[in-house]
């Protein structure tokens, strides 16, 4: 692999992190996440085409390596989803009484979204990639991006506004 | 033109063309109620929050057992970027004499150079990390902070870490938003030699902070 590559991964790693830590929920699975999504992309370096940019083809593998990884354990886990449910109501209960738009909150919100929401809101509002990037990295009509942003922004803004009412007297 | 949710959230993300930008800025200033300026602000803070929530990956040091992915020796087929220029008619000669030249001086020397491109390779990643994060601290600061209150940024990383400090908001003939402000570094790759400087940025109608002006600033 090219040095010029090598390096330009490098630099990568602590976005391609954070945008990991996004849609697993934690930094732990987020790198093991990020380093199958390395070695992904360094064997397959041969796919990467020159003059496109490198971070939205990473986050790209990242986000596939993502879903596959959902997929095989929603196979799995599939007759435990209802127990998943209750834990996460319960968590939510005793979350109630912290401080609303704790950061830990903001996570867990981010981590029940739907995973075609949570891709999106990572990739616009954390990474700061332009629309018409995230539809070239997810494969979606710029629309569809919009709209599925706008459900996900709306929801976080009511989500803090719940949280601002919540602490009233 | 009713100002949809997805207009305002293109609007806060940058992503409207001038005119449309124009429209709605005129309209939250019109707006009667407080609550469309209200949701404006509250879409900003939204995003800010969630930046801030994720941030770990960002001033924690990357684990090694990511960095050495990248450590591997090249492969022998690495080095085939020297062999692919020779491609030509004289490529098998040339080759050979290369061959023979490598041979002569010893991979000794080859692994050496090898060894300092590797550490050259580390020093550039932390720079670029730590401009990474000065960028990020300059946007946040002057996207959010009021004059007088700096941005504090750190990487763990390297070790380098300064401020940014917006000092005066004003709006530029065109129309645009800009901001003076003092922005210190001690860059780990320099030695930790500090920087102070003074610059503007204006916004840009895609919501990115541009540097118009840049001025060094030395203690006297």
């Amino acid at each position: 692999m090219d040095d010029n590559i090598r390096r330009e991964m490098l630099a990568l790693l602590p976005r391609l992190r954070r945008f990991a830590y996004g849609l697993t929920g934690s930094t732990d699975e987020g790198d093991d996440l990020v380093q199958a999504t390395c070695e992904r992309a360094i064997r397959h370096i041969d796919t990467w085409q020159p003059g496109t940019r490198l971070d939205s083809w990473m986050y790209r593998i990242a986000r596939n390596t993502y879903l596959n990884a959902l997929r095989a354990k929603r196979v799995r886990a599939d007759h435990l989803q209802n127990v998943d449910h209750g834990e996460l109501t319960r968590v939510d209960g005793a979350r109630a009484m912290e401080a609303h738009l704790t950061f830990a909150a903001v996570r867990d919100f981010i981590g029940r979204l739907p995973e075609e929401q949570r891709s999106i809101v990572m990739l616009v509002c954390v990474e700061g990639l332009a629309y018409r990037e995230v539809a070239e990295i997810l494969d979606l009509p710029i629309g569809t991006v919009t709209s599925r942003l706008a459900r996900a922004r709306i929801a976080l803004k009511d989500f803090a506004d719940d949280g601002a009412a919540g602490e009233g007297p | 033109m009713r100002l949809s949710d997805e207009i305002l959230i293109a609007y806060v993300d940058g992503e409207l063309p001038p005119d449309q930008v124009r429209d709605v800025e005129a309209q939250v200033a019109a707006a009667a109620d407080a609550a469309l300026a209200a949701t404006v602000d509250a879409l900003r803070a939204g995003s800010s929050v969630l930046r801030a929530a994720f941030n770990e990956p960002m001033r924690a040091p990357v684990p090694d057992r990511l960095t050495k992915l990248f450590d591997a020796a090249p492969a022998p087929e690495g080095h085939s970027s020297t062999w692919r220029w020779l491609s030509g008619p004289f490529a098998a000669p040339l080759a050979a004499s290369m061959m023979a030249l490598a041979v002569g001086l010893g991979g000794a020397f080859v692994f050496a150079e090898w060894q300092v491109e590797r550490k050259i390779a580390r020093l550039e990643a932390v720079r670029a990390a730590d401009r990474q994060m000065l960028a990020a601290a300059v946007s946040l600061a002057l996207e959010t902070h009021v004059s007088g209150k700096p941005a504090i940024w750190n990487n763990p990383d390297s070790g380098s870490y300064g401020t940014v400090e917006p000092v005066r908001t004003f709006r530029a003939a065109s129309g645009q938003w800009c901001r003076e402000y003092i922005q210190t570094a001690d860059f780990a790759a320099e030695s930790f030699q500090s920087e102070r400087r003074r610059a503007i940025a204006c916004r840009e109608p895609d919501g990115q902070w541009q540097t118009r002006l840049e001025v060094a600033e030395t203690d006297s």
